[in-house]
């Protein structure tokens, strides 16, 4: 399949009083067309700051590493001036966010909203914005869109809110579309519905996605393939499949054994299993294996060094960043 | 910009549903004539500027006229409706010019600082870093400049005028509102809707024009209605410490001290008390009227309570 989007060797620090901190270290993947692509790992692994590194959007006191390379069709956007920026931006790469109450602006209605994509890169008269944009309500299955779009957002409910946004990152029909956590603000019914709607999309608009999540249910449900972060490096990379069935990495490991179950059955009912420990801050991580003081299987060499990601034998599309793997050890 | 914009969408959805469109425009009017007081605020000050401003060409006194026949007439008295003062002047005829200068000071100067302070807050707060800083240091230093010294020191130079007076009342009355700016923008600036139609690909520019502008708009609102009465309060106190608008050209606060010399009687013990009355009234009502107006403002302009209903 052909990649849309390349990362390579994505390596992100911010200036702070502390100096300079580094969350984000030899990160590379890639994107093929038409796929979604899930990145998991818990709060403050640097998943969110990836993704928006590929839309150019970081905050003014951060610095990308020397040998980062991020090619979007074929075009190294780290070229880009602002113009070019904001001419791919809404266009070809648009983004999804996780609070759907705060996205919308409280002052303008849906329409104008809406409105605002097509005026900014496509020359449209104003019948077919408002044509184009009823078609975009419908797109993403909200009822009455005529009467939707005079409406103002503290009109609508959550998940009709993220309906609205989720049409305005449409609105231009972009090649590669970034949901950053779409679904943790809603509650599970209206979770599903979204994400069957984003499923149903990506099936119609031939669209990539990047799904950031810590959920391994959306996951599980949505992505093609998944990277799992944690402390700014990707610890595996794998099929979604693969990743379920034969997780390489303590990491992943500890991360699909903290899944609570639900049981009825009082005998098979356990306590939920827990990673010890926190993501430790960006200006202090550890040295080595950054998961070593986590891990349950740590032992000298990962203290010592970071391993790199390395190809799991017998299946190249799996890759995982552990010492037990080279060491030959198949837990 | 952004409103004509929005304008035009208004338009077209009314053009094409053919049913009239309650527009964002509408509702804020519609929610103001709900505010009684609001509404009360508005139709007085409107009469005011009308009375002070086109008032005095029905008149053929000018305020200089003195009537030395009617010296300390009282109201209602035969010719002079709000009486005269000690030399002759009427009282009624120097209210409607005093007036004129009262608001004309007091809207000029609060309009152009609360602009100045807006344009300065937003830049500060968009931009951030060395600039928020650099700026809001300034507003540190304009703020610990005490008024009255800097007032009398002005009016040495450059003599005391209209002209002078909405100056030095625009340079020290800019910088509160643009610390509440700054302090909106900062928060709208991290808002997701903000960042939203940056992933949209919008300039920094109509960033600013589209989404954080018209956020900010009424609570700026609001502190310019605030700054008006201040202002005029200001002109008041000014020039009745006699560094402001000088006689005889009246202005409501130089009649107020012009009458100070007989508020407890004059040596006869004959007690005008319609000189302070009258300009100490007008200048309440005003000052009064504009906070409903204020108050009103900030309800029909908060987009929270903004609804069909």
């Amino acid at each position: 399949m052909e990649k849309i989007l390349n990362v390579k060797d994505l390596s992100i620090s911010f200036k702070t009083e502390f100096g300079l901190v580094n969350p984000v270290n030899g990160v590379s993947f890639d994107v093929k067309s038409n796929e979604i692509l899930g990145i998991v790992g818990e709060s403050g692994c640097g998943k969110s700051i990836t993704a928006y590194s590929v839309i150019r959007l970081l905050p003014n006191n951060s610095v990308l590493g020397e040998h980062t390379e991020i090619t979007f069709e074929g075009e190294n956007i780290l070229n880009y001036n602002k113009n070019d920026l904001a001419r791919i931006r809404g266009d070809r790469i648009s983004m999804i966010f996780q609070e759907p109450m705060t996205s919308l602006n409280p002052i303008y209605t849906v329409g104008w909203q809406l409105s605002e994509a097509f005026t900014l890169h496509r020359e449209m008269s104003e019948e077919a914005v408002k044509r184009e944009s009823i078609a975009l309500l419908e797109k993403v299955r909200i009822p009455e869109p005529e009467k939707r779009l005079k409406e103002y957002p503290h009109q609508l409910s959550g998940g009709m809110r993220q309906r609205v946004m989720i049409a305005m990152a449409l609105a231009c029909s972009p090649k590669l579309l970034i949901a950053d956590e779409p679904t943790t603000a809603l509650d599970v019914t209206t979770q599903a519905q979204i994400l069957e709607l984003i499923n149903g999309l990506k099936r119609d608009m031939d669209a990539s996605i990047i799904m950031i999540t810590h959920d391994l249910g959306v996951i599980a449900e949505m992505c093609d393939r998944v990277l799992v972060m944690y402390a700014g490096n990707i610890v595996e990379s794998a099929e979604v499949f693969e990743l379920f069935d034969n997780p390489r990495h303590p990491y992943t490991q500890g991360l699909l054994s903290s899944i609570p179950n639900v049981e009825i059955n009082k005998s098979q009912q356990k306590r939920l299993t827990t990673i010890k420990g926190f993501v430790p801050h960006p200006a202090n991580f550890p040295k080595g294996c950054r998961f070593h003081p986590r891990c349950p299987h740590a032992f000298e060499r990962c203290v010592e060094s970071n391993p790199q990601l390395l190809s799991i034998k017998g299946n190249s599309e799996h890759f995982a960043r552990c010492w037990l793997d080279e060491a030959g050890d198949h837990r | 910009m952004a409103f004509s914009l929005k304008k035009k969408y208004d338009d077209l959805e009314q053009e094409i549903s053919g049913l009239p469109v309650n527009s964002y425009n509408q509702l804020v009017f519609k929610k103001f004539l709900k505010h009684k007081l609001a509404c009360l605020g508005a139709v007085v000050l409107i009469t005011l500027i009308i009375f002070t401003f086109l008032g005095p060409l029905f008149f053929e006194t000018a305020y200089d006229d003195m009537d030395f026949s009617a010296i300390f007439a009282p109201p209602l008295s035969e010719n002079h409706f709000l009486g005269t003062d000690e030399i002759g002047h009427d009282v009624f005829v120097r209210i409607m010019y005093g007036g004129r200068i009262s608001l004309l000071v007091g809207i000029v100067s609060s309009v152009v600082s609360t602009i100045i302070g807006l344009i300065i807050g937003l830049v500060s707060g968009f931009l951030g870093g060395v600039w928020d800083k650099l700026l809001m240091r300034f507003v540190d230093i304009m703020l610990s400049i005490p008024l009255f010294p800097v007032l009398l020191i002005l009016s040495l130079v450059f003599g005391s005028g209209v002209f002078s007076i909405i100056m030095v009342l625009t340079v020290f009355g800019w910088m509160r509102v643009t610390r509440l700016v700054r302090g909106m923008t900062l928060s709208l600036r991290e808002t997701e809707y903000v960042m939203a139609s940056k992933t949209m690909g919008q300039n920094r520019v109509l960033i600013i024009l589209k989404h954080i502008l018209p956020n900010v708009i009424p609570i700026v609102i609001v502190t310019t209605t605030l700054n008006l009465s201040y202002a005029i309060l200001a002109e008041s106190s000014l020039s009745y410490l006699g560094l402001g608008i000088q006689p005889p050209m009246p202005s409501w606060g130089n009649m107020l001290q012009g009458s100070m010399s007989y508020i407890l009687g004059t040596s006869t013990g004959y007690n005008p008390w319609w000189l302070t009355f009258f300009p100490g009234f007008f200048i309440f009502i005003t000052v009064l009227n504009v906070n409903f107006l204020g108050d009103g403002l900030r309800d029909a302009l908060d987009p929270k309570f903004v609804s069909e209903s």
